[in-house]
């Protein structure tokens, strides 16, 4: 009889570590660093397979009012065999309205095509009168896509601090990305309320801040092809940022 | 005695309030150019013969563009527009275009239009045009099915409709195959090949099932047998296809070629294309056949086709000259012959040697040959030609640099290489070690009417020779390039000139160096030098008086208060509530104060494209996690010592790096209890509600930085309602921030 508090305590144990304790890896399979390789011929051929990922730009989807037109990678993108691979799709909005959420679903839908792909990775940069079509069309991708593939979203770092729409979105994580974000000041926080985005941030080789939030997966992007040099630079400060 | 005890109070507090590596920058375009490595700065100048100082890192077409200026056959107006998407970036193009998209699709768009509205049978398919190649370790996509191939398509159909109708069997049949044959284009469902025509079928729908049968094979890969197809085609005198069955047949030879390798079929391919262009039947299609053609050539026979595409490009033509550049510029960079292998060394010698302008763009890439500064000069002993020695310079070799310096001095500075050719010397020289040298061409440049980015470039190896604290200065005043901006990582015009392109202002080198290598004596030295603009002055006294504080040098930064106050009279009001402070608390809070209205002060020098400080403003944010222009890396670093530095110079710099790198990160929560503690003792002091109010505000919405901040904020929330209910600055907080 004196045992059941015990066992209460036991059961819940698990769910205070969930809920007040590191956030638990959403994409466990994956290494801790990726690096986005966009749209120029790119050699990863000096990345060792476990050691980190490469997020490939894999589409871009163009998109008006009434209508949708894409592109997949066009430029090589060469790697070690092994290396974990995650499909990234950009979508341009050319903010003239917003065409049927299925369209640009189907036209998404080709980058997961790519065999051997690990996660796919949306890339939008909505604007506040888009947000809303962008998680219904979140959601219709996630009804569409294989169960075992995790949907991933990158963040401008704005959504992760103040907005909670984000909070509400079916994707696995959202990696905020704190390069490029305007003329106005950013004070980062530690670790951001939105706890979507906990998990991951991404940084541009060019402008790596001085500290990141904490955080388990770091992206890299590197304008133009990485180089084996850059590539050494991403894990040295990867691991600056986590000693 | 007064203003030492006032000196040492202040500097304690900006010595914990003023964070390592903090200079309170956005990152946010556009960005400042001092010469652009992709555009030359003013096309205008440009295209009218002053082309510059002439960089590897340009687009290549102005290379040959400015070859054409310079040899005196300037491109044209209409050339200009033409080759307009070599010219400009991605970025700027559609920008300038306001595309919906970098696709052109209005084929694409008809057959939508088409098939999406037919109602006659099943729904149109989805259709990726792409096919994408997965080898191991390998990803990417190639336009399978081009943009043409949808419109003729959609006209196709539209046709088929009228004569037809909507309904007819044969419009179904032949709808249906077609969905067939786009659906080879991506290949994702494996090969589709339509099934021909029954015995007895229509005529007419029998020829189109032959036209899409072979269409079906060329898209799913099957090069040879489309080839054959549609040869055959091409001899079928009731086929609507016919003109066409010669060009197409030659067609999927050449990607049996570019796709799978197959050269035989690519040698074969001429064959086809030749007989299509003699066929007078397939009239139509000439200009496509030529087209095919020129692509045969290019890959098969590169250097004829080199010499041919060289002479379109170096005399005005009515054609439209991008497809020549695009064609002349792969060659000259691939440099391999038909069958993929790298040009020998004789081949390459034999173009280097034979074609001027494929020699002139090859020697000035990214990567020119192993002889290009010897080629280049045997180009001026032969032409006498100055622009040759713009390359000469570029990849000279030693036992050559006396006889190209030679060479440099008889052109004339009027000359259109000249500006090239000064830098290229100046830089060259600074290179071998040959100071001198250098800064006597460099001086001679400075004096010209030069254009902004060649006298940015030439000031940029000036300052890395300056002699003395007022040449580096003077090296160090730059003019920001007025017509391009640096945007999202692209170069693009700027238009109209953004307002901050007209001051002169310090570029990245003389920042770095202040911030890291000039003791604080310089710093004063520096904010009263009267050569220097004011606007410059006066971001050098801000920072060297908060640099001051910090290192405890009362003099000094009494001194820069009041340079600072000469050059800013706003600021008079808090630099006077500084220097006539009665205690140490009083010190204190008035530097509190000052750091709390202006959260940019910091000791260092900020980038052009970063805020300033201003204490005479009050501000709300700043961003210590985003300093612009890498101030926490300059502080870092070790750079070479200056050689103008005396040892004791260089000592007491070194003295104060390290001062500086001791000092804290910022505290908001300081500042604010600080205040709160001020406030506590002088309820009365006017300012003490502003203080409290800004100290509450600017954690909004970012919050304070540290752990503790929220709990501060609280109480400084309460004092601030509790004890000064009726105050303007009250009524502006109307919540606290974590």
């Amino acid at each position: 009889m004196r045992l059941w508090p015990l066992i209460v305590c036991g059961a819940a144990a698990p769910l205070f570590l969930l809920r007040f304790g590191g956030i638990s890896d959403p994409l466990p399979s994956l290494p801790r660093i990726m690096l986005w390789a966009w749209e120029s011929p790119q050699d990863l051929r000096f990345v060792r397979p476990g050691q980190a990922g490469i997020a490939f730009l894999a589409r871009t989807v163009w998109f008006d009012d009434h209508r949708v037109r894409s592109r997949p990678r066009l430029a090589p993108l060469r790697f070690t065999p092994g290396t974990d691979l995650m499909a990234v799709v950009r979508l341009e909005s050319a903010g003239r309205g917003l065409p049927p959420r299925a369209d640009v679903v189907r036209e998404t839908m080709w980058a997961t095509k790519t065999p051997g792909i690990r996660a796919l990775q949306i890339d939008f940069d909505a604007r506040e009168s888009e947000q809303e079509w962008f998680a219904g069309y979140l959601r219709d991708l996630r009804r569409e896509l294989p169960k075992d593939l995790p949907l991933t979203i990158t963040a401008l770092e704005y959504w992760c601090e103040h907005e909670r729409w984000i909070g509400s979105l079916p994707v696995a994580d959202a990696t905020p990305m704190l390069f490029q974000m305007g003329p106005e000041d950013r004070r980062l926080p530690e670790r951001f309320p939105a706890s979507v985005c906990r998990s991951s941030v991404g940084v541009s080789m060019d402008e790596l801040p001085v500290r990141v939030p904490k955080a388990r997966r770091l992206y890299f992007f590197h304008a133009g092809p990485w180089t084996r040099e850059a590539y050494d630079a991403a894990v040295a400060q990867a691991w600056r940022w986590w000693r | 005695m007064r203003f030492w005890q006032v000196g040492l109070v202040v500097a304690a507090v900006l010595l914990i309030a003023t964070p390592e590596g903090l200079d309170s920058c956005g990152i946010g375009p556009p960005a400042t150019l001092f010469a652009p490595t992709t555009v030359p700065g003013d096309m205008a100048a440009f295209r009218a013969g002053r082309i510059g100082v002439l960089r590897r890192t340009f687009r290549q077409a102005y290379l040959v563009a400015a070859f054409r200026t310079v040899s005196g056959a300037p491109l044209t107006d209409a050339e200009v527009d033409a080759l307009d998407p070599l010219f400009v970036s991605r970025n700027e193009r559609y920008q300038r275009n306001g595309a919906f998209s970098p696709l052109f699709t209005s084929g694409r768009d008809a057959w939508d239009e088409q098939r999406g509205g037919w109602k006659g049978g099943t729904a149109a398919p989805a259709i990726e045009p792409y096919k994408q190649i997965n080898g191991s370790g390998l990803v990417y996509s190639f336009p399978n099915c081009l943009d043409p191939a949808f419109a003729v398509a959609a006209d196709t159909m539209k046709y088929l409709r009228s004569i037809w109708g909507e309904n007819d069997p044969r419009t179904v049949d032949w709808v249906h195959a077609q969905d067939q044959v786009f659906a080879d284009c991506s290949g994702t469902e494996g090969v589709e090949i339509p099934e021909p025509a029954l015995a007895g079928a229509d005529p007419l729908l029998a020829a189109h099932r032959r036209y899409q049968i072979a269409a079906a094979s060329f898209y799913a890969g099957q090069y040879r047998k489309a080839s054959l197809a549609f040869e055959q085609i091409a001899g079928d005198k009731d086929s609507p296809w016919q003109s066409l069955g010669h060009y197409l047949s030659a067609r999927a030879l050449l990607r049996a070629g570019l796709i799978n390798g197959d050269m035989d079929a690519f040698r074969e391919a001429k064959t086809r294309i030749l007989a299509a262009l003699n066929d007078p039947r397939d009239e139509e299609w000439r200009d496509d056949g030529l087209a095919l053609l020129r692509l045969w050539q290019m890959r098969v026979e590169p250097r004829a086709r080199l010499a041919e595409l060289t002479a379109e490009l170096m005399h005005p033509r009515d054609e439209d000259p991008t497809q020549s550049m695009t064609d002349f510029l792969y060659i000259v960079n691939n440099r391999r012959n038909g069958t993929g292998r790298a040009w020998s060394p004789e081949e390459l010698a034999d173009v280097e040697t034979t074609n001027e302008l494929a020699a002139w763009v090859m020697d000035l890439s990214e990567k020119p040959p192993a002889d290009a500064g010897g080629r280049a000069l045997e180009w001026w002993r032969k032409t006498g030609k100055p622009l040759w020695l713009i390359p000469a310079l570029m990849n000279a070799q030693e036992k050559d640099r006396a006889e190209l310096l030679a060479a440099a001095r008889q052109v004339p500075a009027t000359g259109p290489a000249w500006e090239s050719i000064a830098y290229y010397v100046v830089s060259g020289e600074l290179a071998r070690g040959h100071e001198e040298t250098a800064r006597i061409w460099a001086d001679r440049a400075l004096a010209q009417n030069l254009q902004i980015a060649t006298r940015n470039l030439i000031l940029e190896e000036r300052i890395k020779i300056a002699r003395d604290f007022s040449e580096f200065l003077r090296s160090a005043l730059r003019q920001p390039e007025p017509k391009v901006v640096l945007y999202d990582g692209f170069e693009n015009p700027a238009e109209p000139a953004p307002d901050w392109a007209w001051r002169r202002v310090f570029d990245e080198d003389a920042t770095r160096v202040f911030n890291t290598q000039l003791p604080l004596s310089l710093w004063v030295d520096a904010s009263g030098d009267k050569t220097l603009p004011p606007n410059l002055r006066l971001a050098i006294a801000q920072c060297g008086w908060a640099r001051a504080l910090l290192l405890g040098r009362a003099d000094e930064a009494g001194t820069l208060l009041q340079r600072l106050v000469e050059l800013n009279p706003a600021a008079e009001p808090v630099a006077r509530a500084v220097l006539s402070a009665q205690s140490p608390e009083e010190s204190r809070f008035a530097a509190v104060y000052i750091a709390l209205r202006d959260p940019y002060l910091g000791p260092w020098l900020p980038g052009l494209d970063c805020d300033s400080p201003d204490i005479a403003r009050a501000r709300y944010f700043a961003n210590p996690y985003w300093p612009c222009r890498g101030a926490p890396q300059q502080a870092q670093s070790n750079p070479a010592p200056l050689p103008f530095l005396s040892r004791p110079q260089q000592a007491a710099n070194e003295n104060e790096m390290k001062q500086l790198r001791a000092a804290e990160p910022w505290s908001l929560d300081y500042l604010l209890k600080q205040a709160m503690e001020w406030a506590r003792s002088h309820p009365d002091d006017p300012r003490v509600p502003e203080a409290l109010h800004r100290g509450v505000r600017r954690g909004y919405p970012y919050g304070g930085g540290t752990p503790a901040y929220g709990k501060t904020a609280k109480a400084a929330f309460e004092m601030l309602h509790q004890k000064y209910p009726k105050s303007p600055w009250t009524a502006k907080t109307p919540y606290w921030y974590n």
